[in-house]
């Protein structure tokens, strides 16, 4: 400790919380504190690594970032709570109102849909629901933000004796009664806690890309996901000729469409979309079969229903094709004394459902809550006797969408004939089940 | 003991209570200890008496028994400016010395928190005391003094006209007697053996005649109840167990 304060020009300040990660988790988790009514009298610095956002880089017209998210009607409602849907929606979020999955194998589907007016997903910017927290930000006095602020050192203390501290690159100490830490899947602040971290790599890439696409009736209101034996292809809707490209693929083949001529690659986007080669014809004709025999079946005599079939790829936008490594983890335990891991700090997984930063709100959400039950009782916030009820809350909300999500990519990679027999069966099974989708619907954009 | 005896010699305090708490000065910081139950019953008890002081800037708050600070402390936390006062002087000792740690010094409790060594029948004859605080607490300790009717006496005296008194203690029923002592001291071991006696427990018809003997008006009677298995309490009606008694002066 003592050299902490020997630095030259260094100083040590206290925060009852601190915040260490400035993106869409971290700035969510102090958007909530900084609109708590029980924080009015506590004081929240949120460290941020990067510069300071800039939300009139997404008015209409801009060009559109690749790192996009579909954002539940859950995590919606938070944003409408934290009073920033306004703003994100004045700049530009797209209604999805359906969400249609197929299979390159088979010609098993399932379609999620809700009532006409309510949205399955809205799909977003990453960086525009950054600015957006980050412009309300500034109207809460409670909370202070530091941006290009680096995190160098971060000690977990043991007991409630002693404070979390954090040593910044410019040398300047920080002490807090509580160290959240909303600073990604490298999180210095989980690596610095004794919790421990189940990890695995999917030897999957994702490939982001802004696309042009040709709309079906000049309207592009459904997100499409289609399984293919390297991983699933997703369109995610952005405006009326605009979609974002999620595709999980191997890492060889992610680095060679990456860097292929614009045109080549809407030719290989659009195989991966519309390919008839992998399809199993005997597993095609038991599914007629069943279908026939299904009371619940909609009329369609066999032939693909309305809407069923994706958009076409037109081009992809220049400098829009990124790609990065996929991988699940899980912290065992969300907390330690004095620290809160929150968002992807937390737990990582794969992107096929779209899940994983919209569990990040829901732990912010669920944190709020606890920390608002400890102020409220007079406890020390960092206690373990309150945080713990966070960490099983949040385990027991995330840990089954993310073990659901990582039997799918499982169950999809492969085109081992057995295999996608079950799994189209069990898809197309599911897919007449109505209340048992609707269950799945509602957990997944839960407490509705 | 001897000196203690001395000092303490007109008092409601009883010097076997006084030896017991002693002993046990050591714990009152685990969360997990034989204090658990007092840890769990702030989730109720806190909230409970800053609502009821609502509206008003650090109002000035005497708890009297109070230990080794487990609720002196968080009431301070909650903006409140808190005087502990104990007849044990090992519990002052521990809660003063809490006061110390980094924490409580750097959230501003340790400036609003201060444990004294003293009766409440001492405290409460000092003129600066008298009639001087905004509210009056005393939890779980009016089971363990001697003179109730002089304990609730010298509570009244501390308060301002229109104070609000919390207190909250366990009724001497057949139930009590079953969850209080059997099942809490003897069978699981909640708490320590012989830290309660089942004859001192007072009704709430009691405690209502010495407020109102006092000059003071009960507001509202509650009953409490602990759930062993989870180590959390609730409200409820039946005052058969623990109560509380929410009192003003008048």
């Amino acid at each position: 400790m003592r050299h902490f304060i020997q630095l030259r020009n260094a100083s040590t300040h206290y925060y009852d919380t601190v915040i260490v990660g400035g993106g869409m988790v971290g700035n969510a988790m102090a958007c909530s504190l900084g609109s708590n009514q029980s924080f009015n009298s506590k004081s929240v610095l949120l460290l941020d690594a990067g510069n300071s956002p800039n939300l009139s880089n997404f008015s209409k017209g801009k060009e559109y970032s690749n790192r996009v998210v579909a954002t539940s009607p859950t995590s919606i409602d938070i944003f409408k709570k934290l009073g920033v849907w306004e703003t994100i929606e004045n700049q530009r979020a797209k209604k999805v109102n359906r969400l249609f999955v197929f299979d390159s194998c088979s010609s098993s589907e399932i379609e999620f849909e809700r009532e006409s007016n309510d949205e399955v997903a809205y799909i977003i910017e990453n960086d525009l629901i950054v600015a957006a927290l980050f412009e309300k930000l500034q109207n809460f006095k409670n909370v202070q933000i530091r941006s290009n602020a680096k995190v160098a050192e971060c000690r977990i203390p043991n007991s409630l004796e002693n404070m979390a501290t954090l040593k910044l690159e410019n040398g300047d100490v920080i002490e807090t009664s509580l160290l959240i830490g909303a600073d990604g899947v490298n999180s210095k602040v989980r690596q610095s806690s004794d919790v421990n971290y189940t990890s695995f790599n999917y030897n999957q890439h994702g490939l982001v890309a802004i696309l042009e696409i040709e709309p079906i009736d000049g309207k592009n209101e459904t997100a499409w996901q289609r399984f293919t034996k390297l991983g699933p292809v997703a369109l995610l809707p952005l405006s009326d000729n605009l979609s974002g490209l999620t595709w999980s693929t191997s890492p060889e083949e992610a680095q060679r469409l990456k860097n292929l001529p614009t045109d080549q690659f809407v030719d290989e986007l659009n195989k991966a979309l519309f390919s008839q080669e992998d399809q199993i014809a005997p597993i095609n004709q038991i599914l007629f079969a069943l279908n026939r025999l299904n009371p619940l079946r909609k009329d369609t005599f066999g032939r693909k229903s309305d809407g069923a079939i994706p958009p076409q790829v037109i081009s992809v936008q220049d400098k829009t094709r990124a790609s990065f490594p996929l991988a699940f983890g899980n912290a065992h335990s969300y907390i330690s004394t004095r620290c809160a891991l929150i968002g992807d700090a937390a737990h990582r997984m794969h992107p096929l459902a779209g899940q994983g930063v919209n569990l990040g709100w829901s732990d912010v959400q669920i944190l709020d809550e606890v920390l608002t039950n400890a102020v409220r009782e007079g406890a020390d916030i960092g206690g373990i006797t309150y945080l713990k009820d966070y960490d099983s809350k949040a385990q027991k909300h995330n840990l089954p969408v993310m073990v659901s999500v990582d039997i799918l990519n499982r169950l999809y990679r492969t085109d081992a004939p057995a295999i996608v027999a079950i799994r189209s069966l069990g898809l197309d099974t599911f897919n007449a089940l109505g209340p048992v989708k609707n269950f799945l619907i509602n957990y997944l954009s839960a407490h509705r | 003991m001897q000196k203690v005896f001395r000092r303490f010699h007109q008092t409601s305090v009883d010097l076997k209570e006084i030896a017991n708490f002693g002993k046990l000065s050591t714990e009152w910081a685990d969360e997990l200890g034989p204090f658990q139950a007092l840890h769990s019953l702030n989730r109720l008890r806190v909230p409970w008496i800053v609502q009821n002081l609502k509206g008003q800037k650090s109002p000035k708050l005497v708890d009297v028994g109070s230990g080794g600070g487990l609720l002196s402390i968080p009431l301070a936390r909650s903006g409140i400016q808190v005087t502990g006062i104990d007849a044990t002087k090992e519990a002052v000792e521990a809660a003063t010395k809490s006061l110390k740690s980094k924490p409580l010094k750097l959230t501003g409790v340790s400036q609003n928190c201060r444990f004294l060594h003293t009766t409440v029948e001492e405290f409460s004859a000092k003129p600066e005391n008298r009639e001087k605080f905004d509210a009056v607490v005393a939890s779980e300790i009016v089971e363990h003094v001697a003179d109730l009717a002089g304990f609730v006496k010298s509570l009244a005296d501390l308060a301002r006209p229109g104070a609000p008194i919390f207190l909250t203690t366990i009724n001497r029923t057949l139930a009590s007697k079953v969850a209080a002592i059997w099942l809490a001291e003897d069978l699981l071991r909640l708490v320590p053996p012989g830290v309660h006696d089942w004859n001192k427990f007072p009704t709430p018809a009691e405690l209502e005649t010495h407020l109102k003997s006092a000059n003071c008006q009960v507001s509202a009677i509650s009953g409490l109840f602990f759930h062993p298995i989870g180590n959390h309490w609730t409200w409820i009606d039946s005052n058969l167990c623990n109560y509380a008694i929410l009192a003003h002066k008048l």
